[in-house]
């Protein structure tokens, strides 16, 4: 029995159902630790092989409702090993950073464990109804989160956002149901071998494959699927944005990789000129509709609907150089992303709005501070030497052969959003300072060591990404899994 | 008859000798010494019929000269319906004193309604079925009616009794046809009438359908199973036979109404799940089908949409329970088709059950909530209620939840029971439209949600506390969350092989 994956998603529930109990300052305490000791397991997750199960390591079966053929079924391979890190360093970085709300502070931590701990369910399963479940049952606490600590929009925006995805996520349920009726099985690992056998008849791929797809891009919010995200960050209180801009969007993406393409047979393979499209005009579309925007927030917002429509196109390009570098792409928006919305929290904190209008002077106010915004922001749009220049890359150099014409849109894209991020930058930091009322700018301690770890990291992955990238493309082959003999 | 006879209908029985003891008790009782001890005899008959209908077992047994089969699937039903009239009258014990309202004859009703239920569940003869649900509606019309001080209470019991009066005359004449058709063909063919079986009796029913070509198509027949279909969904308050019970729903307190939304649905449906299961595979089967699908499909939309604008509380449950009432009769399509029997079957049982936990809990909480013997029925009574409650609000906001069928809930696991079973019979689309229904219903419980818990108070008195339904609301909230984590551990064995009993065709029963 491999206990890695139990003790990365029990402890931080275990650690919210203490924090629920204790008084408001232990509470930060013990979500803290939880979150923190949950990323070192998950550390070991990726140096350790445990046992291993066609190509995943820390395969864990356990019985939960046998009669509906779900199980507890995890396992983890190069690029579930990456996402359940991120998570459970976001988590760690969303409990730490952001100032607590000031009322219900047990309940925003209990949601912020719980989303994360949900999200690690989705990455390592390989039931794939025990997916599904983890997949929906994470909108609750980001639900909660939304609507008890978010912006002035916060009860339509949090209604939005869950009708949206849920409906989304009804579509995959009535998939996967299809599926079971027709193999007998959840199970990710059968499923793909009969799949890949050819024992499924096609018109049941053919629904999978539409409807799955449809449930993941609506995550990934890809053109025209993605209404309820401008909205939904904009209003979801910083810690929970890490999170669900960071990690629990990447399930969407990590959906089509991981069910979408291998369960939906041939015909999923013909979506892909479709979706690599798509993909490309959400590149051009996230860039123009961030370049309109006036609140910064929104300008990050909007952002990531151009990378993650990066990340799609080279996710389903069918090239490893590009798959690499699209999970390796999660990785790095989850780390930027994240960096910014926590600057823009900070800035909206200490200027008290986050209008670019109302900004400016920051540079000569938090020098430290504003350099590492604009490495954020050079990281965000891809300059070399940090992380986000090689993700990108990687799936522009996968993708041009097989889809120019798309490839070649995505690419005029990145030109923009290097445009409209400098832009805001110049405007918001340089300059003098354009409201009077505004206090002076200084980091706290915590802020300051986690915005230089993040500073560090992207600077790290950007000199020296190969770690990460052998990890992400070698299926199931991790760095110190290939000593240990296989289990079957 | 002979005491294996009485002991097959004896929870019903007991139930009715309980409805009358507590009726005359009250009568020889000073009033204020009648309240907690007329509860407790209540209850006492309530759980002895029980134990009555657990020691049948889930073998087979017939009684009352056919008239009366009794397998796992009613012992199941039985004591599911026990359950909820002992928790009726727990989750009622203040309250009926804050609504000063007479509480004698309303344990009576209560326990008459439930006994009318149980004859329903385990008739195998129509005309005893027509017997039961006449006892059932009789109780049901006064409790409706129970607050004759308020207008709308009033207004429902009247609506309700004119509505149902008229819906038992259709029953009747439906089954005068069935009686007619079945003794006219079988003695056009030469068949004799089994041994010790009448015409309306569901058996020889099956006989017909079954041994006698072109009789599923009979006109006269189809007429009169479509007259008892109808009126069967009126009484479970399915669309296009929901009217009254959104008015019902408002109109009379909150514990009678989840006593009368789960009651009818169980022992409704229950007889439907019976009478389905002859029509399977036959011809009949085919043509009833299409009606299924439409009230099915019609329940869910109207159900969901009618809900999601509402201002009541109540209101909102009775368009959700319309909703419900289609789910719970796309599972009885599933039983139509010939291959996902069992399947269906378990799924409409669990879904019922399940279903029947949430209602009363539902509206345990707007009883809880109520203060000056008024429901909590205004959505505004909601606005801002974690902060002044939090303990209410997560209550309410898990069976929310398990309504619109969100994982880690009972509600998802039942939904996803029926969709398996629809799926498996073949209907897609049908379950798209049903996926969409599902959709709009989310929206109007996370409204309720929202205004819950996104939302500062508008109101700081405190609420009035009744006890006992705030213990019934938190039970019921801690079963929904068990039954949809490990329901295998709660619920599933013992009732899946109570289920796995259930006789699929009329061949099985002789």
């Amino acid at each position: 029995m491999n206990v890695l994956i139990l003790v990365v998603v029990v402890l931080p529930i275990f650690a919210a159902f203490l924090a629920s109990l204790m008084n408001e300052k232990s509470a930060k305490s013990v979500a803290i630790l939880g979150s923190a000791v949950a990323c070192l397991v998950s550390i070991l997750g990726i140096t350790t092989g445990g046992q291993i199960d066609r190509g995943f390591h820390h395969v864990v079966n356990a019985p939960w409702l046998p009669k509906l053929g779900l199980t507890f079924s995890f396992g983890l391979d190069g690029m579930s090993s990456l996402l359940v890190l991120l998570t459970t360093f976001l988590t760690v970085v969303s409990v730490i950073v952001v100032p607590t709300p000031k009322h219900a502070v047990r309940a925003y931590y209990v949601a912020i464990l719980v989303a994360g701990a949900l999200t690690n369910v989705a990455f390592a399963s390989l039931n794939v109804l025990l997916f599904y479940i983890a997949f929906e049952a994470a909108l609750i606490p980001v639900l909660i989160a939304i609507g008890m600590f978010g912006g002035g929009d916060r009860s339509k925006a949090a209604i939005q956002f869950f009708v949206f995805t849920v409906i989304g996520s009804l579509l995959l349920l009535s998939a996967i149901i299809g599926l079971r009726i027709e193999t007998g099985s959840f199970d990710y690992l059968a499923l793909k071998e009969m799949v890949v056998a050819g024992d499924v008849n096609a018109s049941s791929l053919r629904w999978f494959a539409i409807a799955s797809f449809i449930a993941f891009a609506t995550k990934a919010a890809l053109v025209p699927l993605h209404a309820w995200l401008g909205r939904a960050y904009v209003n979801t209180p910083t810690g929970m944005l890490l999170l669900l801009s960071g990690a629990m969007a990447k399930l969407g993406i990590y959906g089509l990789i991981r069910f979408t393409l291998p369960l939906g047979g041939e015909f999923a393979q013909s979506l892909v000129p479709f979706i690599v499209t798509l993909g490309a005009v959400s590149v051009i579309y996230g860039a123009i509709v961030a370049a309109a925007q006036s609140d910064i927030k929104a300008v990050i917002a909007f952002s990531s609907i151009s990378h993650m429509g990066y990340i799609v196109i080279g996710a389903v390009v069918g090239d490893d150089a590009a798959r690499s570098g699209s999970v390796l792409q999660m990785l790095n928006h989850g780390i930027t992303t994240g960096a910014l919305f926590i600057c823009c929290d900070f800035i909206s904190r200490y200027r008290g709005s986050r209008q670019v209008a109302d900004l400016g002077g920051i540079w000569s106010d938090s020098p430290l501070f504003s350099r590492l915004l604009l490495l954020f922001t050079f990281s965000s749009v891809a300059l070399p030497l940090t992380n986000g220049f090689v993700g990108e890359f990687l799936i522009l150099l996968g993708a041009f052969p097989k889809f120019p014409i798309q490839t070649s849109i995505a690419a005029a894209g990145a030109v923009g959003s290097a445009v409209y991020m400098l832009w805001m930058i110049q405007r918001s930091v340089y300059g003098a300072q354009k409201s009077d009322s505004a206090k002076v700018v200084s980091l706290g301690v915590s802020e300051r060591s986690v915005l230089l770890a993040l500073a560090l990291m992207i600077i790290g992955i950007g000199i020296a990404p190969s770690p990460l990238l052998a990890i992400a493309s070698d299926n199931g082959h991790m760095v110190g899994a290939a000593m240990q003999p296989e289990v079957k | 008859m002979n005491f294996g006879d009485i002991h097959a209908a004896g929870a019903p029985i007991l139930m009715a000798v309980g409805g009358s003891v507590v009726l005359l008790a009250d009568l020889a009782s000073k009033r204020s010494a009648s309240r907690k001890v007329g509860t407790i005899v209540g209850i006492l008959f309530c759980l002895a019929a029980m134990v009555c209908s657990y020691t049948l077992g889930g073998q087979l047994r017939t009684a009352f000269a056919n008239g009366v089969a009794v397998e796992g699937l009613v012992v199941t039903m039985q004591i599911v319906l026990a359950a909820i009239a002992a928790v009726t009258m727990i989750a009622s014990s203040d309250l009926l004193q804050s609504f000063h309202l007479p509480k004698g004859e309303f344990r009576a009703l209560i326990m008459l309604a439930s006994a009318g239920a149980m004859v329903l569940v385990q008739s195998l003869d129509l005309v005893n079925a027509f017997v039961g649900i006449e006892i059932m509606s009789v109780a049901f019309y006064v409790l409706a009616g129970y607050r004759r001080s308020q207008a709308a209470s009033e207004e429902a019991g009247a609506k309700y009794f004119l509505m149902g009066a008229f819906v038992s005359a259709i029953l009747l004449f439906g089954i005068a046809l069935v009686y007619g058709s079945v003794g006219l063909a079988m003695k056009a063919n030469g068949l004799d009438l089994p041994q010790g079986y009448s015409y309306t009796n569901i058996v020889s029913i099956s006989n017909a359908i079954h041994q006698i070509p072109g009789f599923g198509t009979n006109p006269l027949f189809l007429l009169g199973t479509v007259m008892l279909i109808g009126a069967l969904m009126f009484k479970a308050g399915v669309a296009p036979f929901h009217m009254v019970a959104p008015d019902v729903y408002q109109g009379a307190p909150a514990p009678i109404v989840g006593f009368l939304a789960t009651t009818s649905k169980v022992a409704s449906f229950t007889i439907l799940m019976r009478f389905f299961t002859v029509l399977a595979g036959a011809e009949t089967g085919t043509a009833i089908k299409l009606i299924v699908i439409g009230a099915a499909l019609l329940s869910i939309l109207v159900g969901n949409a009618g809900a999601a604008n509402q201002k009541s509380l109540k209101r909102l449950f009775g368009y959700s329970s319309v909703a419900h009432g289609g789910y719970i009769v796309l599972g009885l399509l599933a039983s139509l088709g010939s291959n996902s029997q069992t399947a269906a079957i378990t799924a409409v049982t669990f879904y019922i059950i399940a279903y029947a936990i949430t209602t009363l809990g539902c509206f345990a909480v707007v009883s809880w909530l109520g203060k000056d013997g008024e429901d909590a029925d205004a959505l505004d009574n909601y606005r801002g209620l974690a902060k002044r409650n939090l303990g209410a609000a997560i209550t309410l906001g898990i069976f929310l939840l398990s309504l619109s069928g969100i994982p880690l809930t009972v509600g998802f696991l039942t939904k996803l029971s029926i969709f398996m079973a629809l799926l498996s019979s073949g209907g897609t689309w049908v379950a798209v439209v049903a996926l969409i229904g599902s959709a709009i219903g989310l929206y109007a419980y996370l409204r309720v949600i929202s205004e819950m818990f996104f939302y500062d108070a508008s109101q700081t008195e405190s609420t009035y506390s009744d006890g006992a339904s705030k213990l019934v609301a938190v039970s019921a909230a801690t079963l929904v969350i068990v039954m949809g984590v490990f329901p295998s551990q709660v619920l599933l064995p013992s009732f899946e092989k109570s289920v796995s009993s259930i006789p699929v065709s009329g061949d099985e029963l002789k």
